[in-house]
């Protein structure tokens, strides 16, 4: 299987964090299995070639992806069946995205969009298109973003109640703080550099206190967030998901 | 710097962002590992790490100060006749590597062992 993965810059302005597309190639038609594990991102899918299944233990269903599709932040892991030939063109959207979409936002869901117009014929075109799409249709929900760079709460929500706050999260980005914060602190842990080598720290060496209380509870969250122990993971291959988290970790961060 | 380029940007800004004392060695190790095992694909796992693999992942890459360590994670399934796998665990082995002189016929053997397995 020959796998090849290009990455262009987004737009800060319009919450895109960096346009990407995937090829994989085989010599007779295959199927590739990836494992997504929750992230704080949204992503863009346009499947130029091929099909993607998508499977979901968690509710129990198992469907093709459109061709067009926003994936919106899952708080389960999914499998995603690729059929090859592939190529596969996406956006990845941080955090703030959700406040200037111009549709609801529920967790866990995959919606069908059609912000392309045209075939794209490769990664710049895709780009061009996509961002005239969000240019003209974005909207702002606030006046004012919810969340600093820190992943902090802004200032302008102190004055609101809990309960109006748990309504504004549940509008905004469909799930509530603390769900953002659980996959938040599964990825305090993904990236750091983590060498499980025998012989080097163990992943106890790893753990932040502020975070975790122990390792069972480092595991215990893990494997519900992403259906793996640490070490099962690192040794899983992913060839999608891999090359996005490591894009967006070597990013500049946004909320 | 120059370099075989990898068919994944994200390796070759990986690469690009090595520092400069360990960046030759780490060269080196990817040409031999590529070599021994053509059928590989690069892909970079959590934040830093590189990896090769075919459906699976096999050979982590991690650059440590002054040395270039790989971890293979069904290590403990190849027969270790340079003696240059290093650790005690269940599953993963660890060939580390300091200097250029490396045995590259060592690291060949393994990484070719490791694909072997896997068919």
């Amino acid at each position: 299987m020959k796998i090849s993965f290009e990455k262009q810059p987004g737009d800060a302005s319009y919450a895109i964090s960096f346009f990407w597309k995937i090829t994989l190639e085989t010599e007779s038609p295959t199927v590739v299995t990836d494992h997504f594990i929750p992230e704080l991102f949204y992503d863009y899918f346009f499947i130029k070639e091929g099909k993607i299944k998508c499977l979901d233990k968690t509710l129990k269903s198992k469907f093709d992806l459109p061709q067009q599709v926003l994936k919106s932040i899952h708080a389960h892991p999914l499998i995603f069946v690729f059929s090859t030939p592939l190529i596969l063109y996406g956006a990845r959207l941080s955090l703030n995205f959700a406040e200037s979409f111009w549709e609801e936002m529920p967790m866990n869901t995959f919606l069908n969009q059609t912000w392309l117009k045209n075939n794209p014929e490769d990664l710049d075109e895709f780009a061009r298109q996509v961002t005239n799409c969000l240019a003209m249709r974005k909207t702002r929900k606030l006046p004012c973003p919810m969340l600093s760079m820190d992943f902090g709460e802004s200032d302008w929500l102190a004055s609101y109640s809990p309960r109006h706050k748990r309504r504004l999260y549940k509008t905004v980005f469909g799930m509530s703080r603390k769900e953002l914060q659980n996959i938040r602190n599964v990825h305090s842990f993904l990236e750091q550099t983590c060498n499980f080598a025998s012989e080097n720290p163990r992943i106890i060496h790893y753990l932040n206190p502020d975070v975790f209380y122990d390792q069972p509870h480092l595991n215990h969250i893990f494997k519900k967030m992403t259906g793996f122990s640490p070490v099962e993971y690192i040794e899983a291959s992913s060839v999608l998901q891999d090359n996005l988290m490591s894009a967006s970790y070597n990013e500049v961060s946004s909320p | 710097m120059k370099f075989k380029k990898s068919k994944n940007d994200i390796v070759n800004d990986y690469i690009e962002s090595l520092e400069d004392d360990i960046a030759p060695l780490f060269l080196a190790v990817r040409e031999s590992v590529l070599a021994a095992g053509p059928v590989f694909n690069e892909s970079i796992k959590w934040k830093n790490c590189l990896v090769y693999g075919t459906t699976k992942n096999h050979i982590q890459t991690v650059v440590g100060k002054g040395k270039v360590s790989l971890i293979f994670f069904d290590g403990v399934s190849l027969k270790d006749k340079h003696a240059l796998l290093e650790g005690d665990g269940s599953k993963a082995r660890t060939m580390r590597i300091t200097s250029l002189d490396f045995n590259k016929n060592a690291l060949t053997d393994y990484v070719q062992q490791t694909l072997k397995n896997t068919k």
